[in-house]
């Protein structure tokens, strides 16, 4: 029996063996929706011929990867889900610099934050609460007011070392509030607030009614949830929710930067923008429109983040929520 | 036999598979978690990780979760054999099947069809109600993943108990008896003490799978706000920042406990029982209740819920012929889809781990039948895997196999993964591959060699083909238990290369729930035949 | 015991002495200076031995006495530690050289006491092993009489599985003849079956000697076996071959009491000697300085006498003795007596004896050792 196995085990390991970068392929790491990540290699394999091989996870995760091979990196092109996670990436290993002014000059204003790489595409986020716990979701007018007796046990976030967005919130946020914000966060954990993962795995709760709320729920997630018929509902605060860009980059150690730039440039084409449509984000593009299922975004009201100066402090305030709010 | 190079070569092999596969990924941690600034990474290690709070309450976790593990699965394991020792029931194979069948799913498994059977909206409050919430509290807890833990091991408490009952002699107790003690006298004085190293050796092995657990934790624990070492150390390794420091100190504790409670066990099992004493029983029904009790909790509910979501259209509309739905399969064998990208690439993965592993297993094993004190060396060294937790390691084979001075960075390739079943795997097929080698131990392979036959002919005509059975039970259980891993594939997965347990937790954490289960039912299914065929094969002879 | 040799035996042995006689030195086996020990115990002791070809050699020894380690370490299942070993005049391991052929180059035949068969090769693959391993020419002709002399013939295609034991016995000794080997080596080959089986077995290897006259070298603890087949007999105690000879003489002059034990009935008495010159010693026996035939080792002091039954013969006024047991052994009685000052002895009678009896030695029957 061995004898037969060992040549195809042979065969099989000399195959496995062989560079993983032969001609013609590129790395994408990429952080959720993995649909749209698939989506855009399908697209680029498609109209290119070049291979994506893909890695997706929360944007912890992969930022997490990337620094760890850091001296032997893998990736050619990254997509992150929060605009300061690339620029804390970016002080920390090479990036190239690419903002074609053709591409740049299409883009939506409110989404072109100073960095090295360009958005391809943006999301907010929101107070996501169950109709069915939640009565009057409009009376939560800010974003303090998940705290009382009443909201003891029914409570979730996703957590900010794994989600992009939430640790975008969470920067944006303690800047505009200060130690108000670091009480309320406080206050959450005393009420038994839980934070068990990135976005999809702090929604479930509330999805299926254990819990009644979900403080900083990313858009795509939630609409995505609510499209299926769950008894789900966004509520934007009053005074102002945030815009998060999402930076598609290239790694200066890129294997192959024409393919890696040909790739970006397809993500910022019309046809790379209209799948970030259909994955629920809001486009980068101007010129294309963002799902229907979103909420009128004119009658958002956006808090203004400097995310050049918060993604200095992006390690700080991390260590801090990780250490004081989440004990670790 | 003496004068040829072969068995010098096979030692040679030997340590060679072992360094790499056990020492090299080992060492990497110890060096990482005792001089990380030695190791390139200006961070504090081990001093460091010792003074955070949340390693002490990883511990804690991990501690208590291992014990109460250890308590619930011999209480449950040995609670069934001394029933079915006592009163065997009618079709007892039947039974016997059934007892064993929930080792069959992977403990992460059975932990996500739990919190989906008792999580609010879950199956049992769609058919019992309200009633349920206090059990769904319940699951959401270090006793609640216990629990599970335990549904998982019962099995294997259930073997070793029952084999030590069986083979228990039975005059002692009556000697007992007959010089005047009680009952409970000879229970206490004359049973429990001959039972005692079994109970022992069982309670080690369970505190050893329970201390070790990633997947029911990572499943369950996260929602319960839980922490034990397995996940703190995942956490640490692949949630930005990183730190490898305190992931190899964590690992470094953990790996601790773990050897600490495998060599008690290896102590332990060395207590040889008399012969079995097989005393016919006669059959009878008193047992049915708790064993068909613990067949509803064990196989019915968890392999049902699996089966129910993966042919459900949404989990919270309930069992309704509307709701039903082949969508989810179709979606996972449609060509080029993620779901059967997934599938292959296991495949693959596992059948390649399968004959590499069974390769290295019958080297290993080939060099251990060599008296001396270096194979006693040896023996430990092959054995060790058995006590390292998987995540220790994927953590050791990150470190390893990313290392800058490594020439050869596996890292980041398929390969990695099949070098990780290998480690987590080996005792497995060193286990049979010995099995295999004894069958043509004794003088049969020594009359080859009287009668004119060299190594390598002695080795094709004589060693393999009697080694054969046992060396295809060892490939269908690495490769059952490639399928299954989930831990270092959680943790070493190259990008593109998804494979099925990752699959599925991914699905269940944050996809479509459906499609993961019918991965589940799948995956299960496959690692069924292969483990049915491994003993087909074993039972042949 | 002696009574029950074969004619047949006592005729090949005598050929075989006028071989080594007309100095035909060619030996199937040559041992010298061996010694073994696991882990400090010594296991065989400066062991030196000279089988001669063509002779059927049994090997005696209790368990624990060495002997299956010899087998293996002529075998070369097991590493050489001290001395020399010489097959078909070839050295086939030298301890101080540190030189050891593998046993497929030694060219042996070997019968395993568990038989060793392989229970996934059929009868005609396991005689065909030897063979083939030696990359011999295989004549179906000449294995086809093998099996019919086997008493195997139509169970070619069988596995050991589907063989009854003695047919397995018999498979196993097949295999070790069939690449006709330079020494045949046997050991335990008959422990592990029944008593009728073990006469048949017995029988059987007994006329396939007769037939074949290969070199054997049969390794056992039952006396009986080793008188009924051996042509030379050894026996071991506590790794030492104490005697190695025709059996007659182990009869005869044992070596030591426990040779004279192991070869049948026979009576020790402690006496003191006066004087030995080699072959004959003057021992005090009853009040009377005696000659009897003595080992060349007896010196003056403290010795034994040893008294085969027919040692003590019937007279009218010799030794009072009181008889103990009596059976009928043969065409006559064994009858045992209690002689004062020397114990318990065993005689011949031709009839059933009466309580009471008076003995005379027979002084050319007795032998001394130390």
């Amino acid at each position: 029996m061995l004898k037969r196995f060992l040549p195809v085990a042979t065969a099989m390991l000399v195959a496995f063996s062989l560079p993983a970068h032969a001609a013609q392929t590129l790395v994408l790491y990429s952080s959720g929706p993995g649909s749209l990540a698939k989506a855009l290699a399908k697209g680029f394999e498609h109209s290119t011929g070049t291979k994506v091989e893909l890695y997706t996870a929360s944007t912890g995760k992969v930022v997490a990867r990337l620094s760890a091979e850091k001296g032997n990196p893998k990736a050619d092109v990254v997509i992150l889900a929060n605009w300061t996670a690339g620029l804390a990436l970016a002080d920390q290993q090479p990036v190239e610099t690419f903002r074609p002014e053709d591409i740049v000059k299409t883009l939506r204003p409110s989404l072109d934050a100073a960095g090295p790489f360009l958005p391809i595409g943006g999301d907010t986020v929101s107070i996501l609460v169950n109709t069915k716990k939640v009565s009057d979701p409009s009376s939560l007018t800010d974003w303090f007011a998940l705290n009382g007796k009443a909201w003891d046990d029914r409570v979730t976030m996703p957590n900010p070392l794994l989600s992009g967005t939430a640790s975008d919130f969470v920067l944006a946020f303690q800047a505009e509030y200060g130690q108000r914000a670091w009480d309320y966060f406080n206050a959450l954990k005393a009420e038994g607030t839980i934070w068990p993962g990135p976005n999809a795995a702090a929604l479930r709760p509330v999805e299926l009614g254990a819990r009644s709320a979900m403080l900083s729920a990313v858009g795509h997630t939630s609409l995505k949830a609510k499209a299926k018929g769950n008894a789900l509902d966004l509520v934007f605060p009053k005074t102002g929710t945030v815009l998060i860009p999402r930076p598609i980059f290239i790694l200066k150690s890129a294997h192959n930067m024409d393919a890696a730039k040909a790739f970006v440039r397809y993500s910022m084409s019309p046809a790379g923008q209209k799948l970030v449509s259909k994955a629920l984000l809001i486009p980068a593009a101007a010129s294309v429109e963002p799902a229907k299922i979103w909420p009128d975004l004119s009658s958002v009201k956006f808090i203004h983040a400097d995310w050049t100066k918060l993604a200095g402090e992006r390690a700080k305030v991390l260590a801090k929520f990780r250490k004081d709010v989440l004990g670790q | 036999m003496h004068r040829t190079g072969l068995p010098r070569l096979l030692g040679l092999g030997a340590w060679i598979i072992l360094l790499i596969l056990v020492a090299a990924p080992l060492l990497q941690i110890v060096v990482m978690a005792l001089w990380p600034a030695h190791a390139g990474v200006g961070a504090s290690g081990l001093g460091g990780a010792l003074r955070t709070p949340d390693f002490w309450s990883a511990l804690q976790g991990t501690l208590t979760l291992a014990f109460l593990t250890m308590v619930f699965s011999v209480g449950l394991g040995g609670g069934l054999a001394s029933l079915v020792v006592e009163r065997p029931l009618p079709a007892q194979w039947l039974w016997e099947a059934l007892l064993l069948a929930p080792f069959l799913l992977p403990p992460y498994l059975t932990g996500i069809s739990w919190s989906l059977a008792l999580q609010p909206g879950g199956y049992c409050s769609q058919f019992v109600g309200a009633a349920c919430a206090p059990l769904g509290r319940a699951l959401y807890s270090l006793p609640g993943m216990a629990w599970v833990m335990a549904l998982h091991l019962a099995p294997l408490t259930y073997l070793m108990l029952r084999a030590a009952l069986l083979q228990r002699a039975f005059t002692p107790a009556l000697a007992a008896r007959v010089h005047g003690a009680g009952r409970l006298r000879t229970l206490i004085l004359i049973e429990l003490p001959s039972l005692a190293p079994a109970i022992g050796a069982a309670a080690l092995l369970t505190f050893l799978a329970g201390s070790e657990e990633y997947g029911v934790p990572a499943v369950i624990g996260s929602y319960a706000g839980i922490n034990v070492l397995a996940t703190s150390v995942e956490g640490a390794v692949s949630v930005w920042p990183i730190d490898l420091p305190k992931a190899a100190s964590l690992g470094l504790m953990l790996c601790l406990l773990a050897v600490l409670a495998w060599l008690t066990y290896r102590w332990l099992a060395t207590f040889d029982g008399d012969a079995p004493h097989r005393q016919a029983r006669q059959s009878g029904w008193s047992a049915f209740l708790p064993v068909f009790a613990f067949v509803i909790l064990a196989d019915v509910v968890p392999i049902g819920v699996i089966v129910a979501t993966s042919l459900m259209r949404a989990v919270t509309n309930g069992l309704a012929e509307a709701n039903l739905t082949w969508s989810h399969y179709i979606t996972l064998f449609t060509q080029g889809s993620d779901g059967l990208q997934a599938f292959t690439n296991s495949l693959w993965l596992s059948l390649v781990t399968a004959a590499v592993t069974v390769a290295a297993g019958l080297i290993v094993a080939a060099a251990l039948r060599r008296p001396g004190s270096r194979s006693r060396g040896l023996d430990l060294m092959a054995t060790l895997p058995t006590a390292l937790p998987g995540v220790v390691v994927a953590v050791g084979l990150v470190l390893f196999w990313n290392a800058r001075w490594n020439p050869v960075t596996l890292y980041g390739t398929p390969l990695i993964l099949v070098v990780s079943y290998m480690t987590v795997t080996f005792p497995y097929a060193l286990r049979y591959a010995q099995i295999g080698l004894a069958a043509s131990g004794g003088n049969l392979n020594a009359a080859g060699a009287v009668h004119g036959a060299g190594p390598l002919r002695r080795l094709v005509t004589v060693t393999l083909p009697l080694a054969a059975p046992a060396l295809a039970g060892a490939a269908s259980v690495v490769f059952a238990l490639s399928m299954r891993e989930l831990v270092t594939s959680v943790m070493l997965q190259p990008p593109g290369t998804e494979v099925v347990s990752t699959y599925v937790m991914n699905q269940f954490l944050q996809g479509d729930v459906g499609d993961g289960m019918a991965m589940a039912v799948v995956g299960v299914f496959s690692s069924a035949i292969m483990l049915g065929l491994a003993r087909l094969a074993i039972g042949r002879r | 015991m002696l009574s029950d040799l074969d004619p047949s035996l006592a005729e090949a042995e005598t050929l075989a002495t006028l071989r080594d006689d007309a100095g035909a030195k060619s030996a199937a086996l040559r041992i010298r200076g061996l010694g073994h020990s696991y882990e400090q115990t010594p296991v065989l002791r400066d062991l030196t031995l000279h089988l001669p070809e063509g002779e059927y050699c049994c090997l005696l020894g209790d368990s624990g006495s060495g002997k299956t380690t010899l087998l293996k370490l002529i075998a070369g299942i097991e590493r050489l530690q001290r001395g020399c070993i010489e097959i078909g005049g070839l050295t086939v391991a030298d301890g101080r050289a540190g030189r050891s052929l593998p046993p497929e180059a030694r060219h042996l035949g070997m019968v395993f006491q568990d038989q060793a068969l392989w229970p996934h090769l059929s009868l005609q693959a396991h005689l065909e092993f030897p063979l083939r391993a030696r990359r011999q020419t295989v004549d179906q002709k000449d294995l086809a009489m093998l099996i019919e002399r086997m008493g195997l013939a139509g169970l070619e295609a069988r596995k050991p599985g589907a063989l009854s034991g003695g047919q397995r016995q018999r498979v196993g000794l097949a295999r070790a003849l069939a690449g006709n080997p330079k020494l045949l080596l046997l050991d335990e080959p008959l422990s592990a079956v029944d008593t009728a089986m073990r006469n048949e077995l017995r029988g059987y290897l007994h006329q396939l000697f007769r037939e074949l006259r290969f070199s054997a070298l049969h390794v056992t603890h039952d006396p009986e076996e080793a008188f009924q087949l051996g042509t030379r007999i050894g026996v071991l105690e506590m790794g030492r071959l104490v005697q190695w000879d025709r059996p007659e003489t182990l009869y005869r002059q044992p070596a030591t009491r426990n040779v004279a034990r192991l070869t049948g009935p026979c009576g020790i008495v402690g006496v003191d000697c006066v004087e030995s010159d080699g072959r004959e010693a003057n021992i005090r026996w009853m009040d009377q300085v005696v000659r009897v035939p003595a080992h060349p080792d007896v010196r003056p002091g403290a010795c034994s006498l040893l008294l085969r039954p027919d040692a003590l013969a019937p007279s009218c006024d010799g030794l009072n003795a009181a008889v103990t047991s009596a059976r009928f052994h043969g065409d006559r009685w064994l009858v045992e007596v209690a002689v004062e000052q020397a114990g318990l002895l065993p005689v011949f009678l031709n009839q059933p004896p009466s309580d009471q009896l008076s003995l005379r030695l027979v002084r050319e029957s007795a032998w001394a050792i130390p």
